[in-house]
């Protein structure tokens, strides 16, 4: 029997696997699941880490995931973030309300941070733990993400358009920084960098184009120098941004329940892989697990030989157990059934 | 030119252009908050001269995201896109409490109270919300409408909201079907 890892290296590179991989995002899941409170999740990686092992094992998640909100190199940055006892964290006060607070962002040395060092620690905790066993996925914020993180969503939005110039200036240094986290994450043993930058569904194909996709590709291709494989994950409809997408030389592609998911396998042929593309409320939450298995198995159909199954983004907190767990029933069942793409 | 026709053959017809061409996708979000700023500041000039020649707002919307939810910016394209078609908009901002929804939506004689939620977590406070309406025997005087980025029809359905849909632009014409047929 394969490794969870060995299943996910020969999917990515289209080889023959015993299970097709599940890497379904938990993350308020894992916690409830698990009895830890969001606020403990978040801030101390030992209550994540333990949650994400037993979940995966528990599940049959076949990736160990950092991910837990999008506020830790923003707190980094400097911003004031107000943490939940069982809730996400909350960014209060955005750091940047113009272009004259851009000069806030300066690089920091991410084992001197505070929490993207405490992300780190998780990833050792998951190699010392499972590392042989599961691939271990870190995390860094997209550029856009990060700035809208910095400044609101509206506010940041409006400065893309009203103020260009400073924006891109100030993504690119978000993105050196970005790089600098990857890098500490690899360093201690990630294997897959996931970029969340999941706020770009809302912009159009020019603005993508020009302003974002080539600051996520040079993050990705510095990640790939450093010897590890990338995950890009923007959440929500990006049937307008799909063929920039896989253009951005990331390995694996996260794609939401509401894109073409068949349009999206075929335009990453040979490009990239897909990973998706359940609805995480009307399925995974509202569903039946038979409405899961047969969504696992569409996913699997329509599907190319290096495609992983996902939800289109997080598994709601609220999701039935039985539904979660049909997936992998799903997934087992359709190895032995013959099915194409294995 | 009156002040009216600036409003409603120019302000009010531009924000129905920007929003037909959202749903087409032909702009995207930057480009409506945008034209939802140059529509508010316009506003801010017209309102106390509308007000002082008598002219009416087309009605009365109270806006909010639910108890637990911080996202806005659904809920404030939303807001943009009614104030858009001519409403009066009364946004309460995010993590609103039902007892506030109710409360507000009384105090300004509201037409329709629109709740709002980007989180699977946070969308039960939309049915809790329409629960409290109902309690406090007013659920009956208010359109209730639901958006968010988890909410479905169904689930729109399941909790007894009067109208769903799925983006901003589509609000404001619900709302504005609505707000016509009452006038009739």
């Amino acid at each position: 029997m394969m490794t969870q890892k060995e299943l996910f290296y020969n999917r990515l590179a289209g080889r023959p696997v015993d299970k097709i991989p599940n890497l379904n995002i938990v993350m308020l899941f894992a916690a409830k699941y698990t009895g830890v409170k969001y606020g403990q999740f978040c801030s101390d990686y030992r209550y994540l880490a333990e949650a994400q092992e037993k979940t995966a094992e528990d599940f049959g998640i076949d990736i160990l995931s950092t991910m837990s909100d999008p506020f830790r190199e923003t707190s980094d940055y400097g911003a004031s973030i107000v943490f939940a006892e069982d809730d996400l964290p909350i960014c209060k006060k955005a750091l940047l309300t113009g272009p004259e607070d851009f000069s806030k962002i300066k690089i920091w040395e991410p084992l001197e941070s505070t929490r993207i060092l405490d992300r780190i620690r998780a990833i050792e905790m998951f190699k010392r733990d499972m590392g042989e066993k599961y691939p271990i996925l870190g995390w860094v914020e997209g550029p856009l993400a990060e700035f809208m993180d910095l400044t609101t969503v509206s506010d940041g939005m409006m400065m893309l358009l009203d103020e260009p110039e400073a924006v891109s200036e100030v993504m690119e240094r978000i993105t050196e920084q970005a790089i600098l986290c990857a890098k500490a994450q690899i360093e201690a043993g990630a294997d897959v960098i996931g970029i969340g930058d999941v706020v770009a569904s809302l912009i159009g194909a020019g603005t993508y184009r020009e302003q974002v996709r080539p600051l996520e590709k040079k993050m990705i291709d510095a990640i790939h120098a450093m010897g590890a494989k990338t995950k890009l994950h923007i959440c929500g409809n990006i049937n307008h941004l799909l063929s920039d997408i896989v253009d951005t030389g990331s390995d694996i592609v996260d794609i939401d329940h509401m894109v073409d998911f068949e349009k999206a396998i075929a335009l990453s042929a040979g490009k990239c892989s897909i990973s998706g593309h359940m609805n995480p409320v009307k399925v995974l939450l509202q569903g039946t697990p038979q409405d899961v298995k047969n969504w696992t198995k569409y996913c699997v159909e329509k599907g190319s030989n290096t495609n992983f199954i996902s939800g289109g983004c997080e598994v709601p907190k609220m999701t039935p157990h039985e539904n979660l767990r049909a997936v992998d029933v799903q997934l087992s069942r359709e190895k032995e059934s013959g099915l194409k793409n294995w | 030119m009156s002040v009216k026709t600036i409003l409603d053959d120019e302000l009010i017809r531009a924000m129905g252009i920007v929003g037909e061409k959202f749903r087409l996708n032909e702009i995207y979000v930057p480009e409506m908050l945008v034209a939802a700023r140059a529509m508010a500041m316009g506003l801010t000039i017209l309102e106390p001269l509308l007000t002082a020649t008598g002219v009416k707002p087309v009605g009365k919307v109270v806006i909010g995201t639910v108890r637990g939810d911080l996202h806005d910016i659904g809920k404030n394209l939303v807001a943009m896109m009614m104030k858009g078609m001519g409403a009066t908009v009364y946004d309460l901002g995010v993590d609103v409490s039902s007892h506030t929804f109710v409360e507000k939506a009384n105090e300004v004689g509201a037409d329709i109270v629109y709740l709002s939620a980007l989180l699977t977590t946070t969308m039960p406070a939309i049915g809790d919300t329409i629960k409290d309406f109902e309690k406090s025997g007013v659920r009956g005087k208010y359109y209730i409408m639901v958006g968010g980025a988890p909410v479905s029809r169904t689930f729109a359905d399941q909790i007894g909201a009067d109208a769903y849909t799925p983006n901003a632009s589509e609000a404001a014409d619900a709302a504005k079907v609505y707000l016509l047929s009452r006038a009739k």
